[in-house]
């Protein structure tokens, strides 16, 4: 929209102006539209009538001749006696259609033409020129099927037009809207979406609205994100100071309560600050995922967890490793936590990598399996804080996945216990052990053949 | 992260025998927040170290003009110049190689990568538990008495058969490029093995290291994290690049290129 229209007529431009400008059109059309085809119907009327006054005497059986050609349409009779008049008050339309025939077909004047409205039939009476008179009954003359027929060309290029119009207003809002649409779709995303402004006024204005609404939901998004970690961070100092404290304390049980109730606040503290942290932005770069997986097993082995791994050694694969280990860790940590033990594989499957995470524990009633994604939810079985953790576990790991371009999802396995499977979208050309083993020229196994050691 | 590997640690601490040592460490704590810095002191103090305190930059330079110190402990939040500004300028301006352990209350992978970057030589997370504080300032202290051999001061990655070692990032590559996740104790190992590469490392070495990540470190824990160093570098099933020695230690078989 590059011109403008001045101020006082500037709601034409809007989208209510411009329905009101298509409606108003289209009831003007039909006006005329239906004035024309009245007028042509009165005039193929006045021709045939005329044609029939000035050949009906040729041929003693022209009248019928004619008949035959026109039937439906007109039916003419010859009558030697004038018809009888039409009784009754004389009917307005009636009146005028005889006055727009004649009019049409000046020959027809002062012929005692008459008309009369039968149904949907139309007769009449006409004295000839030449001595006689005829009665007619024009067939359907009141449905205008014939006549649309006849404009049947004109009405389609008119609705033609009518569509290819209306689907071009219908762009031009829908467009922009589409891609208002879109861009809400990716709020919340990476980063800021940036909005186009275009299309009608009132799409305009939807779209700056939104990309203010944006900005402020950003912004406060921002502010409480930082004031929660700043509040985060600053528990860390006195929890170090209580826990440095705590051991000097002589008493052995008062001293591992309070380390436990370090432990347990710092764990609170360390899932808030990484819940938070899932929208820190990591590039995504070539890692080993197995070794990965394979560090977070080992790590709640050594809290003397019940985790196992099996898979390959290494399948590498694009993506953001930071993201990827902690939620693998927090899947493992909910399997430890709440089943007692964790056996964890990896696969790379045709359509991606699975990490697949399952336990022998009570798994989750299957009407909460929804929704213990959702951030300080805990199945209500786990509400004991000993086992229950934060409660953030599960909503930190869904948005990790959501980051990640992958998914976890959640199953009752049919034996018991729960599985957890984390599914990635493989990056390009993964590249897993199989491979390694069948290129000759790993520079790995080349400089081991080559150094010999005795 | 660091917390986590030392949940287990039984009460009291780990017992080292104290080194003859005829003059105690000096370690200079630099923190704004007093309560922290008192339980520092008291806590180095009963073990046997001479402490110096200062609150902020200003102090801690000022102490430094007078004195020399064998470590500092370096709180990364302060008001005014933070521990990175510190570090940073105390490696790059005053060119001075005392050997430095962040204290930060943030403990991401960000916040490591920035401090061992700009030059500090470790970093700890709080809340940290005593014994985790004092393995690490041992063994920090250990290290720099140690003779670096031929290392040239501070080189930034180490290479051998395809592999790069980051020393900034403390992150391992393989020789496609891919970053192979390792954790905190297994890059110790890797690295000491790698300072010392066609020589054998002592078990006894390799144990401190370790103790200094896992409090309750023991023979068994230099043998499973070997194992699991060997996993993540393919030489499981040869282990031709880390070999057993028997009843003596353990030997990296490759040599290393220092970039």
């Amino acid at each position: 929209m590059s011109w403008r229209l001045p101020r006082p007529l500037q709601w034409l431009d809007g989208l209510r102006g411009r329905i009101l400008q298509f409606v108003g059109s289209e009831i003007i059309f039909d006006r005329i539209e239906t004035a024309r085809m009245e007028h042509g119907r009165a005039q193929r009327l006045a021709d045939w009538l005329s044609f029939a006054d000035e050949f009906a005497a040729t041929r003693p059986d022209a009248l019928e001749r004619m008949t035959e050609m026109w039937r439906p349409d007109l039916i003419v009779t010859r009558r030697d006696t004038p018809p009888a008049r039409s009784t009754g008050p004389a009917d307005a339309e009636e009146a005028a259609l005889a006055a727009l025939v004649v009019d049409l077909r000046p020959q027809l004047r002062n012929r005692d033409f008459q008309v009369s409205r039968d149904g949907a039939d139309l007769t009449g009476s006409l004295r000839l020129g030449n001595g006689g008179w005829i009665t007619f009954r024009a067939g359907s003359y009141f449905v205008s099927r014939p006549q649309l027929i006849h404009y049947m060309a004109s009405v389609l290029l008119l609705l033609l037009c009518v569509i290819l119009v209306a689907l071009l207003f219908g762009r031009m809002i829908a467009r922009p809207l589409g891609q208002i649409a879109i861009a809400a779709g990716r709020v919340g995303g990476e980063d800021v979406v940036p909005i186009k402004v275009e299309g009608p006024r009132e799409v305009r204005q939807v779209a700056a609205a939104f990309d203010r609404m944006q900005t402020r939901l950003l912004a406060q998004v921002r502010d409480r994100v930082q004031s929660m970690a700043a509040m985060s961070h600053d528990l860390r100092t006195p929890l170090a100071r209580l826990r440095l404290n705590a051991s000097t304390v002589e008493d052995a049980d008062t001293r591992s309560a309070l380390e436990q109730d370090v432990e347990e606040i710092e764990g609170f503290v360390a899932s808030i600050l990484d819940y938070l942290r899932g929208d820190d932005p990591e590039p995504e770069q070539r890692a080993d995922i197995a070794s990965i997986v394979m560090t977070v097993v080992d790590e709640a082995r050594d809290r003397g967890e019940d985790a196992e791994y099996a898979g390959p050694h290494r399948l590498e694969a694009v993506t953001r490793p930071l993201k990827l280990k902690r939620l693998v860790r927090n899947i493992v940590q909910n399997a430890t936590r709440h089943a007692g033990n964790a056996r964890v594989t990896l696969k790379h499957t045709q359509n991606g990598i699975a990490i697949t995470v399952t336990d022998d524990g009570p798994g989750i009633p299957e009407s909460e399996i929804e929704t213990v994604f959702e951030p300080f939810r805990r199945v209500e079985a786990s509400r004991n804080r000993h086992t229950g953790g934060s409660g953030l576990g599960l909503a930190i790991a869904h948005r990790l996945a959501v980051r990640l371009g992958g998914t976890v999802t959640l199953a009752n396995r049919p034996s018991g216990g729960l599985e957890a499977v984390i599914h990635l979208a493989a990056g390009p050309e993964p590249y897993d052990t199989a491979l390694q083993a069948s290129l000759p020229t790993t520079s790995a196994s080349r400089t081991n053949a080559n150094i010999k050691m005795d | 992260m660091f917390t986590q590997q030392t949940r287990n640690i039984p009460d009291g601490g780990v017992k080292f025998a104290v080194a003859p040592d005829p003059e105690p460490a000096s370690i200079l704590i630099v923190d704004d927040d007093a309560g922290m810095r008192r339980v520092l002191h008291r806590i180095l103090r009963a073990n046997g170290f001479h402490c110096l305190l200062a609150s902020d930059g200003k102090a801690m330079f000022d102490t430094l003009e007078s004195i020399n110190v064998d470590l500092i402990l370096l709180d990364v939040m302060m008001p005014g110049q933070n521990g990175f500004d510190i570090c940073r300028r105390l490696r790059s301006v005053d060119d001075n190689p005392v050997p430095i352990i962040m204290i930060s209350a943030r403990g991401e992978q960000a916040d490591l990568v920035t401090g061992l970057e700009l030059g500090a030589d470790d970093y700890i997370a709080k809340p940290f538990t005593e014994s985790e504080l004092l393995a690490r300032v041992r063994a920090m202290l250990r290290r720099s008495r140690m003779p670096q051999a031929h290392m040239p001061p501070h080189p930034r990655s180490l290479r051998f058969a395809g592999w790069s070692v980051e020393l900034g990032q403390r992150a391992l590559f393989s020789p496609t490029g891919a970053r192979v996740e390792i954790s905190g104790a297994e890059f110790d190992l890797l690295l000491a093995l790698l300072e010392h590469s066609q020589r054998v490392v002592g078990r006894d070495l390799l144990l401190e290291l370790s103790r200094a990540r896992l409090g309750n470190a023991s023979d068994r824990t230099i043998d499973v994290h070997i194992c699991r160093l060997r996993r993540k570098l393919g030489d499981e099933d040869k282990r031709e690049l880390i070999r057993t020695v028997r009843g003596f230690g353990y030997i990296f078989t490759q040599p290393v290129e220092q970039v």
